[in-house]
């Protein structure tokens, strides 16, 4: 039997660590740790709950918007306050916002170094400038370090990484739009950012939160900074919100879940009614009150 | 390698504050940057962080981060954007350690806990978890510079925020000086999160003249820390006629919303997050994120007092709450 560490696990938000068993071959058990602890939860007691939107946020610097959105959803139930309907709209957007931000970040600059070859660069023989550049980049950092033992990597960030016949994409074409992809996607990452900041004061960890609402009054030349930032996030990645909501459809289709034409859940019909009770997930008198309702 | 007078200023000082930074010395840079072409190795280490110092990294408008990384430094290690992982990872600081080379820049994210190693580690060597307290201090050893990105490692930050009941923090979160014991290496790049600029400005100014930028009494650079934000604000001209903000969303200085911008010494205001917006000029003033007492503030907390008026907090139904939130009001902390 074998013990297998990974630790620490990179391109991930925090710190995180992985053991494995093995046994002839196969994997028999595996745990995971986080390796890290601040203690939130003991740091907010006792404070002014306002603060805790700001501290909230800090616990995730690629997700904060989620963290301060939901302490102040819980101060306004607290408070019983309702939010606007500015307040409301813009914190929907600048959440939005982030949820580009963080697919962005997660599939390109997090994930994709697990599956593309950086080295594949090495025979690169096309003509964008940016690939050319990266291409004698990495050509040089690996001659550097040959001349020089004290050198600590070469290529860094990149390389060094796990090596293996089997590790990354073969395709060298594959590799190189994915290598391409990863540059561009800083940008696009970027002006997701500046979605955020528009609207939430600035990026990472908001400013602009507060129980009740936001703190800003949208002008029209906020409006137009997001709608062409949003415009430039929809260009690259090709996919805008219709389309990616007519696949979403399809793929539920295909499952057999049929998607509803809006966001609220539809009532169930007396026939799904009368199945729950059969089945037993419907106590009489939630039945009889649903049965009630279809009526009126 | 080639860059122009006006990218440089750029770098330094940011497009709208290029004029503002006299002490930059703009001659024999193309040269120093050419020397400087076997790059200057950089170390990021996280500590006790959210990530959020590099992810504010990723967002530099000017040059963008695979420019800096692939022509201004050599970035060897970076949990967030490095290829290798686990034991690969591991080698690369270990052997950086090991091979004890004396001009590299060490950039500390996030709070160092002193209650107990595995509070955070970082990697595992001879069977052990290694705490991230052994690696700061092993790699700081022979940095050339040691910066830290993010109040957390400048001053202790949001993990060694007190709890009320006791004063003390929970895992014994300290700041990087604190652990090292002599800060005449360091260089702190406090803010929650710093902006990119200040970060890879600092990194730019070791690299292009070789010594440290000017610091203020906190070892933070001058150049962006010196003036205060209420200074550079854009709600200056209200605050001199006195015109004042009485709950989130009115026109004027935010100063009675509880806005730190007068104690801070930061260029938000001018150098604006992401090139759009800033904290003031969002109308929620500042925490005050660049200062040493981030967040406590002794007793204040991060938002001087709750801006409801006095008849919205007699209609919180909930007695307790209503009570904690009188007591706030009138200056109290909820404990007492």
């Amino acid at each position: 039997m074998a013990r297998v560490y990974l630790d620490p696990i990179t391109r991930i938000e925090g710190h995180l660590s992985i053991e494995i068993e093995v046994q002839n071959g196969r994997v028999t058990d595996a745990w995971s740790k986080g390796d890290m602890f601040r203690g939130f939860e003991k740091i907010l007691k006792g404070r002014n709950p306002v603060d805790a939107n700001q501290i909230t946020q800090r616990i995730c610097g690629v997700c904060p918007v989620s963290h301060g959105l939901a302490s102040s959803k819980c101060l306004d139930s607290a408070f019983k306050i309702r939010p606007n309907k500015n307040g409301r709209l813009l914190r929907n957007l600048v959440l939005g916002a982030n949820f580009l931000q963080s697919h962005i970040i997660h599939f390109y600059h997090l994930c994709a170094l697990d599956y593309v070859d950086i080295k594949a660069i090495l025979e690169y023989n096309g003509s964008d400038d940016k690939l050319l550049s990266v291409r004698d980049w990495v050509k040089n950092e690996v001659q550097i370090k040959a001349n020089r033992p004290d050198a600590i990597t070469a290529a860094g960030p990149f390389l060094p990484r796990y090596e293996g016949n089997d590790f990354y994409i073969k395709d060298k074409n594959l590799n190189w739009t994915a290598i391409a992809h990863y540059l561009q996607a800083f940008d696009i990452r970027m002006k997701a950012h500046k979605m955020v900041a528009t609207f939430g004061g600035r990026a990472p960890h908001l400013i602009g939160l507060v129980p009740g609402g936001v703190t800003q009054v949208p002008t029209g030349a906020k409006i137009r900074e997001y709608k062409k930032n949003l415009r430039e996030v929809e260009k690259h990645l090709g996919v805008s919100y219709p389309t990616a909501r007519a696949r979403f459809t399809a793929l539920l289709d295909r499952l057999g879940l049929t998607a509803s034409g809006d966001d609220e859940p539809r009532p169930l019909t007396r026939e799904q009614v009368l199945a729950g009770v059969a089945s037993g997930e419907l106590g009489p008198q939630d039945a009889a009150a649903l049965l009630a309702s279809l009526e009126e | 390698m080639a860059i122009s007078r006006r990218e440089f200023l750029k770098i330094m000082g940011g497009t709208t504050a290029a004029i503002a930074f006299p002490g930059v010395i703009i001659q024999g840079c193309k040269r120093a940057l050419e020397r400087a072409s076997a790059r200057t190795p950089v170390i990021w280490i996280q500590a006790q962080s959210c990530s959020g110092c590099s992810v504010s990294l990723l967002n530099s408008l000017d040059p963008d981060i695979a420019t800096v990384v692939t022509q201004y430094i050599s970035l060897n290690f970076h949990q967030t954007l490095m290829g290798g992982t686990g034991h690969v990872a591991i080698n690369v600081i270990d052997e950086a350690v090991k091979k004890a080379r004396n001009d590299y820049v060490l950039v500390v994210e996030g709070s160092i806990p002193t209650k107990d190693d595995m509070y955070c580690t970082l990697g595992m060597l001879n069977g052990h978890h290694v705490g991230v307290k052994k690696w700061v201090t092993d790699l700081a050893r022979n940095a050339k510079v040691v910066l830290t990105a993010g109040t957390c490692s400048a001053f202790g930050g949001i993990p060694a925020a007190e709890i009320r009941a006791n004063g003390d923090n929970p895992t014994g979160a300290k700041s990087v000086a604190e652990i090292l014991g002599d800060n005449s290496k360091i260089i702190n790049i406090p803010g929650c999160p710093p902006h990119p600029d200040w970060m890879i400005g600092t990194i730019m100014h070791l690299i292009l003249k070789g010594t440290m930028p000017e610091l203020d009494e906190h070892r933070r650079p001058k150049m962006y820390y010196g003036k205060t934000v209420h200074e550079q604000c854009e709600h200056l001209s209200a605050y001199k006629r006195g015109i004042f903000a009485q709950k989130w969303g009115d026109p004027g200085c935010l100063y009675k919303l509880g806005c730190l911008g007068m104690d801070t010494g930061c260029d938000i205001p001018r150098r604006k997050w992401v090139g759009v917006n800033s904290c003031t000029g969002s109308g929620s003033g500042c925490i005050g994120c660049t200062e040493k007492p981030f967040p406590d503030y002794g007793n204040r907390g991060i938002y001087k007092h709750l801006t409801a008026s006095l008849d919205e907090i007699n209609r919180i139904e909930n007695a307790e709450i209503r009570q904690a939130v009188l007591n706030l009001r009138n200056g109290g902390s909820i404990n007492g």
